[in-house]
């Protein structure tokens, strides 16, 4: 059976189906939510651990609150930073993003942690809830 | 020349993940006074779990521990809390 | 007599000029009927507007949720505390049972901050550490520390049940042993839910015997007026008064009349 994209697929959807996460998963509003969201869970996340002298610094001298798009970039910055330990750090910055996107934060993989992945797991979730939110407010402006 | 000493502290901060689960209880909560059960509790824990690290904190100086009656129960000692972070600080400046 | 003001002016009304300064005062009401609400509205404003500093001591809610809450309300409980004005204190009940547990859990506290207030979130929690018959022993310790002291204390009481006909402030006998009580109750009227608020005890001092609404708001607790057209509210199955019903009756035949000649 050939398989026909989607994209070639007449837009007759029926009222009541489910928004595809791709109708509004790239608008730049969502982007730039998702975006803040972990923006503010890095400085939490640091600000917790470590306090604000340090959040300051690592915002300030390192500029880590310009990497929250380049997830491996972090991770690299990080490791430069505090060594081995950055894990650590990663792990809070995650927890503090998983409670904005309401999701539980469980330690499946306690050895191979992975911060680009969990990012990922947190921004499809976020833009599922926000295409959730959006279809019951009447769909995005 | 790195300063020992201070990169010392920095690595016994983020030694394990119960020691940063026990951090960022106690800055989101200031104000919090417990024994080590109740800590553990309030982090989702077993006491065994918390026990070295909790210790290890007391013996850095960012919790303090007292008597109430035949409990022993550990607070945040937020004077050397604060002087311990701006320390770590000032190391990882000193490393860029 | 020296009163503290709660900074809520109804409710400042009700009260003939605030609580008398030292006195033990027990908020009871259900789950969700404002209590912490009130509570740290009496501190915030004893702290911002008449300079007196408060602790609130909590035992089930985690001070991060206290303060993100405090936040909702446009109060900056952080900055509070770094002013010095205000202490938030989390801790398990177990120990405050033990002997001069109060002294030594709160002491420094109070030595440091020097408060006129303090809230105690909630003494029903005592409950779960202390045989019932001793409850009383503990809460009467608690209270004669905080006087001493020379604190005016609030005691919140969670009442299990939110709704009916029966409503026990305390079911382990509290109510003599503090110096006024406040009640917050859910009231269903003309099925629409609303919020009650009663002064059912005030020691040395008159008050206000109105049942009156209230609201929360973004802004925190709001004292309305007196439901004057209903009575049995406390009850749990309000009715309108006598007076109101007549009222009703005349409207509902006078405008049928209208009706029925135009």
């Amino acid at each position: 059976m050939s398989r026909t994209s989607s994209k070639s697929q007449p837009r007759n959807q029926p009222q009541h189906s489910e928004p595809s996460l791709n109708d509004y998963s790239s608008t730049p509003q969502t982007q730039e939510s998702f975006l803040k969201a972990v923006h503010d869970s890095l400085c939490d996340g640091i600000q917790h651990l470590l306090g604000k002298s340090t959040c300051d610094v690592l915002i300030e001298s390192y500029h880590l609150d310009k990497l929250t798009n380049a997830p491996q970039e972090l991770h690299d910055q990080l490791s430069h930073i505090f060594g081995s330990s950055a894990v650590v750090l990663e792990r809070i910055i995650v927890k503090e993003l998983y409670n904005t996107c309401d999701l539980n934060y469980a330690d499946t993989e306690p050895f191979n942690f992975n911060l680009t992945d969990h990012l990922k797991v947190a921004r499809k979730q976020f833009m599922i809830k926000t295409v959730w939110r959006l279809r019951e407010n009447g769909g995005p402006n | 020349m790195v300063d020992q000493t201070k990169e010392n502290i920095l690595q016994r901060l983020l030694s394990s993940d119960v020691k940063a689960d026990l951090l960022v209880l106690f800055h989101k909560n200031p104000g919090l006074i417990d024994t080590m059960e109740g800590i553990a509790r309030r982090i989702g824990r077993v006491t065994s779990a918390v026990e070295a690290e909790i210790r290890d904190l007391v013996a850095m100086g960012l919790l303090k521990v007292k008597f109430i009656g035949a409990a022993q129960v550990y607070a945040l000692d937020k004077v050397r809390d604060k002087h311990v972070l701006d320390e770590a600080a000032n190391h990882i400046k000193s490393i860029q | 007599m020296s009163r503290l003001k709660t900074g809520i002016t109804e409710f400042d009304e009700m009260l003939h000029g605030g609580f008398l300064e030292g006195d033990a005062v027990m908020v009871a009401g259900a789950a969700g009927s404002g209590k912490t609400t009130l509570a740290l509205q009496y501190l915030v404003n004893g702290a911002t507007k008449f300079g007196q500093n408060g602790i609130y001591v909590t035992f089930e809610q985690m001070p991060d949720q206290i303060y993100r809450d405090a936040e909702s309300f446009g109060w900056d409980l952080k900055r509070l505390e770094q002013e010095g004005k205000f202490q938030l204190i989390c801790t398990s009940p177990d120990l405050l049972v033990n002997k001069n547990g109060a002294e030594e859990l709160l002491g420094d506290p109070i030595r440091e901050l020097n408060p006129k207030r303090m809230v105690i979130d909630s003494v029903s929690h005592l409950q779960m550490f202390v045989p019932e018959g001793d409850v009383r022993r503990e809460v009467y310790r608690l209270v004669m520390f905080l006087k001493t002291k020379g604190i005016s204390s609030m005691l919140l009481w969670e009442n299990p049940q939110m709704l009916g006909s029966s409503y026990s402030i305390t079911d382990v006998g509290l109510s003599f042993m503090v110096d006024a009580i406040v009640a917050l109750r859910a009231v269903e009227i003309e099925s629409s839910m609303r919020r009650a608020l009663g002064i059912l005890k005030m020691r040395g001092s008159d008050h206000d015997k109105h049942l009156r609404e209230y609201e929360i708001t973004p802004h925190g607790i709001r004292v309305d007026q007196p439901f004057s057209q209903y009575e049995g509210l406390m009850s749990g199955s309000p009715r309108k008064v006598a007076g109101e019903k007549f009222v009703d009756m005349f409207r509902s035949v006078s405008e049928k009349k209208k009706s029925a000649v135009g």
